[in-house]
């Protein structure tokens, strides 16, 4: 009798998780009948281009092949199932943005432009936003690799050498706090480009925590493994190379996030003070003619952009740190 | 086979200043001799000063007076020549087993000609297979191993070991006791092991240093003129191991009367 009762129970928990595959799909195919059977509000002037119809449509198409793979992929299943519920939700809360927007007008259309009118600005005006992510890339790539080497490299003098800490430090303990925004006047008139003060700012709002977490990295380093080293003949070269640096690389690691992460704040600043190009500086500019479907466009860029990169960064770390117990998540 | 490796420590001591404490007296007034090529152990509670007298040797301390030689040489830091097995393997995490094994060849360049060897000691310490494996899946007694063999991997002239069979099964300890022999009379490297098993220092050594907590000296050095491989449950075997016993307990009731 009990097992019947055990067998039932998971029989139910296996039909409702087979059920939880579709849940996306649902949503999805929810969002497009409402586009598709709700007018367009009387009161909206502009062209509704039928963008979001297609981006519903190809949704929609992507979410079935999933559902179909999740049913003979069982290890794809399984993730696809954690996902599930967020992604159903993701699209509830993007048909209900449309529904209060370009169906019922809820919300003021200055301010709160339609799905469609945003994947408009993409479509429209792909080649001056490729242009502007081009050139923010390449500052924002420029700007880390300078604050990351120097960063290293002050963090591996203070780490090491008592007097480079006694000396140097306290400047860094100084400097450090000041957020790098603040330095715009002084840079704007030390460089002679634009372009050269902005790299020096991302690259400044790196420096600091790399310098600090790898410093520190190294002085938290177990004295031990330098005594292990030292016993097994390593001169203190190899010692710094191979011993202090791995030992500090988890914490390495740590500033190296929290420099990227402040560096896009810096990023964006950085642009929108005369930059010419750049998401930041597009962003600002179309605030200032009060075009937000722009504005939004180019948020969801700075956001997909700051997104990948830091995957990027956590891919990188777990495969140098492998040898790690509990990697951080991301 | 050139034997060297001679130690001779003379009168030495080491007293911890540390601020805002009472200064520890480690090790008072040592004067030892260990021949090279000997097997040396070093028996004696927690705390009366062995690992203290090994790092002395390693180089890694300073002695606050007396003198320490290496072959007539005086010991002035850390050396490839005298390897050291630290109580906790600190085996280096980032490496793998492979790896940590072959950093002394490599920290001095000679990983190149002399890569054969990392093999040879793997399969030494029976950790064949592993070579890939970080530390942190390898078990206490694993690592301990693997620790011996990194000291090995640099051919020391000197193996000093604190604790090094602590953390293994009683099985696998005994293994790896002849196993130490085995290195020891192939080598001719002289060894200087700290335990806390008597048993295991007697079955090992030609000589054992006997140290007390009260006064952080070496109460009793006892010269063990056995042959090997020896028999545990020998006559001469149990009067040597009762003989160092005594030194021990009586101490320890000493102290507990105090
Ligand atoms: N770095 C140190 N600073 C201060 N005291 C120490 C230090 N290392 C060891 N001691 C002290 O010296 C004594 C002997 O320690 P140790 O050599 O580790 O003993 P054992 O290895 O026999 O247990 C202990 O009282 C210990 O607390
Ligand atoms: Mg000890």
């Amino acid at each position: 009798m009990e097992k019947i009762l055990i067998r039932s129970a998971a029989a139910k928990r296996e039909t409702s998780s087979q059920f939880y595959h579709f849940l996306p799909l649902l949503s999805a195919l929810f969002c497009l009948a409402v586009d598709r059977l709700l007018p367009m509000h009387d009161d909206i002037m502009v062209k509704n281009k039928g963008y979001f119809h297609i981006f519903m449509i190809f949704s929609c198409a992507v979410l079935l092949v999933l559902v179909l793979y999740a049913m003979i992929s069982p290890d794809f299943a399984k993730k696809f199932r954690y996902r599930a519920a967020f992604i159903a939700v993701a699209f509830l809360l993007l048909n209900l943005y449309n529904l209060v927007t370009e169906k019922l007008l809820l919300l003021p259309q200055l301010y709160f432009p339609f799905p469609d009118k945003i994947l408009n600005v993409f479509i429209g005006e792909h080649r001056v936003l490729l242009k502007c992510l081009l050139h923010s890339t390449r500052l924002q790539f420029i700007g880390l690799a300078f604050g990351v080497v120097s960063g290293f490299l002050t963090g591996l003098l203070i780490g090491w050498s008592k007097k480079a800490h006694y000396w140097i430090n306290p400047l860094v303990k100084l400097m450090g706090p000041i957020p790098s925004t603040a330095w715009i006047p002084i840079t704007l008139v030390a460089f002679p480009t634009t372009f050269g003060a902005s790299v020096f700012l991302v690259a400044l709002s790196v420096w600091f925590p790399v310098t600090v977490q790898t410093s520190s990295g190294i002085q938290n380093a177990e004295k031990a493994y330098f005594e292990v080293a030292s016993t097994l003949g390593a001169s203190t070269r190899y010692q710094i190379a191979h011993v202090a640096v791995p030992a500090a690389l988890p914490s390495i690691f740590l500033g190296l996030f929290s420099g990227v992460c402040s560096s896009f704040i810096t990023l964006m600043t950085a642009e929108m003070l005369g930059v010419k190009y750049g998401i930041g500086w597009y962003v600002n500019w179309q605030r200032e003619i009060m075009s937000y479907a722009n504005v939004y466009a180019g948020l969801i860029i700075v956001a997909l952009f700051c997104y990948l990169f830091i995957t990027l960064l956590f891919k990188f770390r777990s495969r140098w740190l492998a040898w790690q117990k509990g990697v951080i998540q991301w | 086979m050139v034997i060297s490796g001679a130690i001779r420590m003379q009168n030495v001591q080491k007293i911890f200043e540390s601020e805002g404490y009472e200064n520890v007296r480690a090790l008072d007034r040592v004067s030892v001799t260990m021949a090279a090529g000997s097997f040396v152990s070093i028996v004696g509670a927690s705390g009366c000063g062995k690992t203290t007298l090994l790092r002395l040797i390693a180089g890694l301390e300073r002695p606050s007076g007396g003198n320490i030689f290496v072959d007539d040489k005086e010991v002035a830091g850390p050396h490839h020549e005298r390897g050291l097995v630290f109580q906790q393997a600190k085996l280096f995490p980032w490496l793998n087993l492979h790896e940590n094994i072959a950093f002394g060849l490599r920290a001095r360049g000679l990983y190149e000609q002399e890569r054969g060897i990392v093999g040879e000691l793997i399969d030494l310490v029976g950790l064949t297979g592993f070579e890939k494996a970080y530390p942190h899946h390898l078990s206490g007694g694993m690592q301990q191993r693997a620790a011996l063999a990194r000291a090995l991997a640099n051919r020391p002239k000197v193996l000093l070991m604190d604790e090094p069979l602590g953390a293994l099964d009683s099985l696998t300890r005994e293994v790896m006791q002849d196993e130490l022999l085995n290195i020891w009379q192939s080598r001719g490297t002289t060894m200087v092991m700290v335990t806390h098993d008597v048993e295991e220092a007697v079955y090992l050594s030609e000589k054992i240093l006997v140290m007390t907590p009260t006064n952080s000296r070496i109460e009793k050095i006892v010269d063990v003129a056995m042959a090997y491989p020896r028999v545990r449950e020998s006559q001469e075997f149990r009067r040597i191991k009762e003989q160092i016993m005594q030194v021990l307990n009586i101490k320890s009731r000493f102290q507990a009367a105090e």
